[in-house]
This record gives C-alpha cells, sequence and structure tokens, in this order.
C-alpha cells in the first residue's frame, strides 16, 4: 500500500514537474524576486507534495496545494529576508549583492519594478491575477484569505500600480 | 474609467508575461526534487527494510524453533493444571507461526495485495507481529527449560527420594524414636523393607522375635553426633556398631553421619518401629543396650569412613 503510494507520489511529480514548474517557478520568482530561491522554493513545495501525496490523489489538488506552498513559502522566504536585511551590515554601493542579477532581469520593465514597490499581499494578488490568471476564489485559497479580501488587495495593487507608472510616465 | 482600468490590466499582464519569458529555471529540477527526496526517504526506507528483514528472519526464527515450541508444549502439558495458561500462549505462538508459514511457504510470494494486507494489528502494527512472536516464543521457551530442568533434578536427584533434608527441614524426634516415617513423601525405604516390619536378630542371643531397638534415622546434612552428643560423655556400654556397604540403589548409607548417636533423651523404643534403615545395616544387639540411634544420611558424601566402630554410650542411666 505504501509502496503504490509512493509510486503514484513519484509519478505526480514528474508529471507535474513537466507541465508547471516552469510557471511556478516564474510565480515564486515574482514574489521572492530572485530566480534561485524561487527554484529553491518551489522544490520545497515539490517535496512538500510528494509527502502530502497520500492526502492528495489529485493532480488538481497537487497543483492547488502547489501553488499554496509556492505562496507561502515565499512568504517565509521574504519574511526571513526581512530580518537579514535588518540585521546584515549593508554593502557598499559599489558591490553589488548576490540577487543583483536575477533582480535586474525583473527590473527590466517598469511595471515589473512599480510591482516591485508593492505591499506583498497586494504584490501577490496582482501576480495570482494576472500572471497566475487564477479565479478570485482560486486567489484566496492560495493566500489563505477571503473573496473580499482578494477584491480589496487587487484594486488597491491596481490604483498604486497606475499612480507609480503614471508618475514615471 | 473602467477602459483605463481594462488597459492597465492588460498592460499589466503583458509586462509581467514578457518578464516571466526572461526567467528560465534550471534544467536539473526534477534531479534536485528527486535527491531531496531519497534523501528525505532514505531513514524510511531504512526503517522499511529492517521491519521486512525482521519479519523474514522471525518467521524463519519460528519455523526452526517449532519442534522445540511442541517440546516445550509437550513438557508444560505434563506438569499440569496451573499451566495452562502458558499452554494457551504456546498454542497461540503456533497457531501463529503455522499461519505465517504457510503464508510463507506456500506460495504466494510476490502477490503484492496479499503482502500488503493490514492483519489484526493493521497496517501500521504489522511489523510488530513477528516481534511479539518471537519475544513470546523466546519466553515459552525459557518456561520450559526451567520447568524441564526442574524435573529432571526432581527425577534423577536421588537424595529427593531418599531424604535428603536441607538444613531447614530436619524432621524433629517422635517419642517413638521415628523422624520420618515410611509414608512420607519423600521418604522411601528400600525394597524388602516394610515400614512395620521387626527388626530382628535371630541367633545372636537367642532372643528370635525379640525387637531391636528403635533406629530412628534422621536426615541430617550434618554429623548429628556432633551435635546431640558430645564426643566427651560416650563412656560406657552400648556400642552400636554400624558396618554400613554402599550399594548402588539410592539408598541411606552409613557414613560419618551415620554413626549412631545416643540422643540426648536415651529412650528405648521397643515397638519396632525402624522407619529407615539399610538392609546392610546391622547393628549388634546387646541386651540392654539402648540403641536410639539417630543415622544422619548425606548420599553425597563418600563412604569413607563406614566401617568405624564409634563407641558411644549415654551417660545417663538406661532403664529399658
Amino acid at each position: 500500500m505504501t509502496h503504490a503510494v509512493e509510486w503514484d507520489a513519484d509519478r505526480a511529480v514528474t508529471a507535474i514537474y513537466t507541465d508547471h514548474y516552469r510557471s511556478l517557478v516564474r510565480l515564486a520568482a515574482f514574489l521572492v524576486r530572485d530566480t534561485s530561491t524561487a527554484e529553491e522554493v518551489v522544490q520545497d513545495s515539490f517535496v512538500a507534495m510528494h509527502g502530502a501525496w497520500r492526502r492528495l490523489r489529485d493532480t488538481d489538488k497537487a497543483l492547488s496545494y502547489l501553488r499554496q506552498s509556492v505562496v507561502n513559502r515565499s512568504r517565509s522566504v521574504l519574511r526571513h529576508r526581512m530580518v537579514v536585511d535588518k540585521n546584515t551590515p549593508k554593502p557598499p554601493p559599489d558591490m553589488p549583492s548576490a540577487e543583483h542579477g536575477a533582480i535586474i532581469q525583473l527590473e527590466r520593465s517598469a511595471v515589473v519594478s512599480a510591482l516591485r514597490s508593492l505591499p506583498e499581499r497586494q504584490r501577490e494578488a496582482l501576480v495570482l491575477r494576472y500572471y497566475g490568471d487564477l479565479s478570485e476564489a482560486q486567489i484566496a485559497s492560495v493566500m489563505g484569505i477571503s473573496r473580499g479580501a482578494v477584491k480589496s488587495h487587487t484594486a488597491r495593487a491596481m490604483s498604486a500600480l497606475r499612480a507609480v507608472l503614471e508618475r514615471d510616465s | 474609467m473602467m477602459r483605463q482600468d481594462r488597459d492597465y490590466e492588460d498592460v499589466l499582464r503583458r509586462a509581467l508575461a514578457a518578464a516571466a519569458e526572461s526567467i528560465e529555471p534550471g534544467g536539473d529540477g526534477l534531479q534536485r526534487i528527486r535527491h531531496r527526496l531519497d534523501s528525505g526517504r532514505s531513514p524510511r526506507s531504512a526503517f522499511s527494510g529492517f521491519a521486512e528483514s525482521l519479519d523474514l528472519h522471525g518467521t524463519r526464527l519460528l519455523v526452526r524453533l517449532d519442534p522445540l515450541i511442541e517440546g516445550a508444549r509437550g513438557a508444560l502439558r505434563r506438569t499440569g493444571p496451573l499451566s495452562r495458561p502458558l499452554l494457551a500462549l504456546a498454542g497461540f505462538i503456533a497457531g501463529l507461526f503455522s499461519q505465517r508459514g504457510r503464508r510463507r511457504v506456500g506460495g504466494h510470494r510476490g502477490r503484492r495485495g496479499h503482502a500488503s494486507r493490514p492483519g489484526r494489528l493493521g497496517s501500521a502494527g504489522a511489523w510488530l507481529k513477528p516481534v511479539f512472536a518471537a519475544s513470546a516464543a523466546v519466553a515459552i521457551v525459557v518456561v520450559g527449560v526451567v520447568i524441564l530442568n526442574h524435573e529432571t533434578g526432581t527425577l534423577i536427584n536421588p537424595a529427593n527420594n531418599i531424604g535428603t533434608a536441607s538444613p531447614g527441614s530436619r524432621p524433629s524426634s517422635s517419642p517413638t524414636g521415628g523422624g520420618r516415617t515410611a509414608s512420607s513423601k519423600r521418604w522411601k525405604l528400600p525394597l524388602g523393607i516394610s515400614p512395620t516390619q521387626p527388626f530382628t536378630e535371630p541367633g545372636q542371643h537367642g532372643n528370635v522375635g525379640s525387637t531391636m531397638p528403635a533406629v530412628a534415622c534422621t536426615a541430617t546434612p550434618k554429623p548429628a553426633a556432633k551435635k546431640t552428643a558430645p564426643a566427651g560423655k560416650a563412656t560406657t556400654t552400648p556400642t552400636p556398631t554400624v558396618s554400613g556397604t554402599a550399594t548402588g540403589t539410592p539408598t541411606p548409607q552409613p557414613s560419618d553421619t551415620n554413626i549412631p548417636t545416643p540422643t540426648p533423651t536415651n529412650t528405648w523404643d521397643s515397638g519396632g518401629t525402624a522407619t529407615a534403615t539399610t538392609a546392610a545395616m546391622s547393628i549388634p544387639y546387646h541386651a540392654g543396650a539402648p540403641a536410639v540411634v539417630e543415622c544422619g544420611t548425606t548420599p553425597k558424601t563418600k563412604t569413607t569412613k563406614t566401617t568405624k566402630t564409634p563407641t558411644l554410650a549415654p551417660t545417663s542411666t538406661q532403664t529399658p
């Protein structure tokens, strides 16, 4: 029985990796603003999904689980990063940080740079809504908030983004 | 306003798509995931492998212990009703073993569904069954060995039948001079001697049919003479001669401890209640000589001094 579940979990990991790994990494990269960290986040989520496969046993549920896990882990990464940034001395201006190269890729677009300035929840809502093409219910499920909160976060994020883009333009 | 919002939404969607196109994850993501899965799975797989090997070896051990278990069951059956719980446990173990052995040996190998079917303990406790069975079998074997040892010790040890008395079980002398009687459980007379047979010495004094003084042979692990009759007081006539010969049968042989010792009371017992003596033991009858003899018997001591003729006499007045 255990062998069968593990075998199914292995198959599910392979299948979901083939179809959704790249999009999940990109989603995580929008949230954590770092490609390598995004990859680690998604891989950890896959491992967690493999462990929870006995409970999931469905590809759709597994994908939803993966998205939720990616968002939660991205939050943890950002939280940890905030603590680290508070306690470490800032590098000299002429010395780029390790994340600098990855961030530059995301900042090529003014929209993406404006997105970076948004609060965390608003950024999540916008990324999930306009990159992930999720419905409000799905976003609510992934973020762990109500649909009304999703609407609120999305509306505030859009107005803030518009203000930034109009200011820059 | 709505149109402007839609424009911003489209701009945001295109910008996110364009930015995402520039993000390309590494190609070794699946290998990394599998490596992480394997590293996290290794303790679990090691545990499951240990459980499976334990199951297999437990079954093999039970197969080899089957005759032993049957022997233990037989021994337990002989011990009586007190061993019924142990018998039931042994039956349970044997039944468990036979079912498992049949399942193992009977050709169900390789059937995945059969192997993964949870037992009475459930799927989580399936590996507990061989452990429990092996421990119970070991416990039964230990109990059986103990019982067998006890039984063989009882059967082989001649002292148990002949009256090897432990220091704490020294029989007290009865007024008739007898210690343990023949009807005692662990006291058996040799063949040819009845418990009530009068002990006569025909032809020594022409007093055929007269009874000998009572010879009270009590089992004492230590020479009783040293305790009951100090050597300094043994001065006078009654001289019971003990000429013991060692026989093959476990009989009380005269030895150091067979030295006739007068009891402090020096009572006569003419009732012929020689309770335990050997056929080879002959005590010459002297007229009027009281010979209440206490024969301690220790079968384990060697009979090297059996021909001693101790001269013992009670110091008190002897009135038959």
